[in-house]
């Protein structure tokens, strides 16, 4: 059993595009934002797909904002990596916001990335290691 | 290999999840996101609900601790939401398969952890923590829901990651021999 402990102290919370793109057919298939991500350490908290029934959204911001509450809490670095050609960013931006202040919380730092910026691999992956 | 929506236990992606003291790497299990994705999987993530039922300065657990009423509640919960993005890669057409994570008291498929004498006073030894065959809470009533809604049986793969004699190559075999189809 290991016991070493190598966590980054750093999370983003990322659209279900980053890991999955082939599920959007009108913007680049690319894993160019995943890649960053792992190379630069951070832990990865997915959205579900965006077109998830609208009934079953509000469960899961409650629980993505639980994770952003205690991860401030405790000191975590946190951020919120959203596609502006994806509807609310891809992550219910809109939703979320409303949900962290009505508990009197922060959204964590918003890193938007325009479709342009998806096709430049230095510019995205700078972007990404600058995030924290 | 393509065709499949590998639903990965939370902490695959991301390892601050993790009790402290078990993070193996910065932020996630790269080995296995790239292999999955190489194969042409959708990835989805699961909730961790040891996380977002303690927190992330939880002590160590096993399964003996979380099997409570109040815990196996919070796993339905979130096994209903599971179950619905199941049921939604299934109308799309993709087969799904659940990775988990052997040794966990939440998470195991094959092996969890035990110790019925653990508890009061936070005094522990990673000795103490006794990896025994059976399925950790989380992933029981994650099945019990599936199971409820008469989804169709899928694979359920566990990795030893965590234990001893973990062997990287032995198990990309085993994945692609089980994502094969």
């Amino acid at each position: 059993m290991s016991l070493r402990d190598s966590r980054s102290y750093k999370v983003v919370f990322t659209p279900d595009y980053v890991i999955n793109p082939e599920n959007y057919p009108d913007i680049p298939k690319t894993l160019k934002i995943y890649d960053g991500i792992k190379n630069a350490g951070y832990g990865i908290v997915k959205f579900p797909a965006i077109d998830l029934p609208e009934d079953r959204i509000q469960d899961w911001i409650e629980i993505v904002a639980d994770m952003i509450e205690e991860y401030q809490k405790r000191g975590y670095a946190t951020a919120l990596i959203t596609i502006n050609c994806l509807e609310d960013g891809g992550v219910w931006l809109s939703r979320l916001r409303a949900e962290l202040e009505s508990r009197g919380l922060k959204i964590p730092k918003v890193v938007e990335f325009s479709r342009g910026e998806l096709e430049k691999d230095e510019e995205l992956f700078s972007k990404i290691k600058s995030i924290f | 290999m393509g065709g499949k929506a590998v639903f990965v236990a939370h902490c695959i992606l991301n390892q601050n999840s993790k009790a402290l003291g078990f993070a193996s790497r910065p932020g996630l299990v790269e080995w296995l996101i790239d292999f999955l994705k190489k194969s042409g999987c959708v990835v989805e993530q699961l909730p961790c609900p040891e996380m977002l039922y303690l927190g992330v300065n939880r002590w160590w657990h096993t399964r003996d601790q979380y099997d409570t009423p109040g815990f196996r509640r919070h796993c339905r919960r979130l096994a209903k939401m599971v179950a619905d993005l199941m049921e939604y890669y299934r109308r799309r057409g993709l087969a799904v398969v659940l990775i988990g994570i052997d040794g966990s008291p939440s998470c195991g498929v094959n092996l969890t952890g035990r110790n019925p004498y653990w508890g009061g006073e936070p005094r522990a030894s990673a000795e103490q923590y006794q990896v025994v065959e059976g399925m950790g809470v989380w992933m029981e009533e994650l099945l019990k829901e599936v199971e409820r809604r008469g989804i169709k049986r899928f694979k359920v793969i566990g990795l030893a990651m965590d234990l001893p004699g973990f062997d990287l190559k032995e198990t990309l075999k085993m994945l692609e021999a089980e994502l094969e189809g």
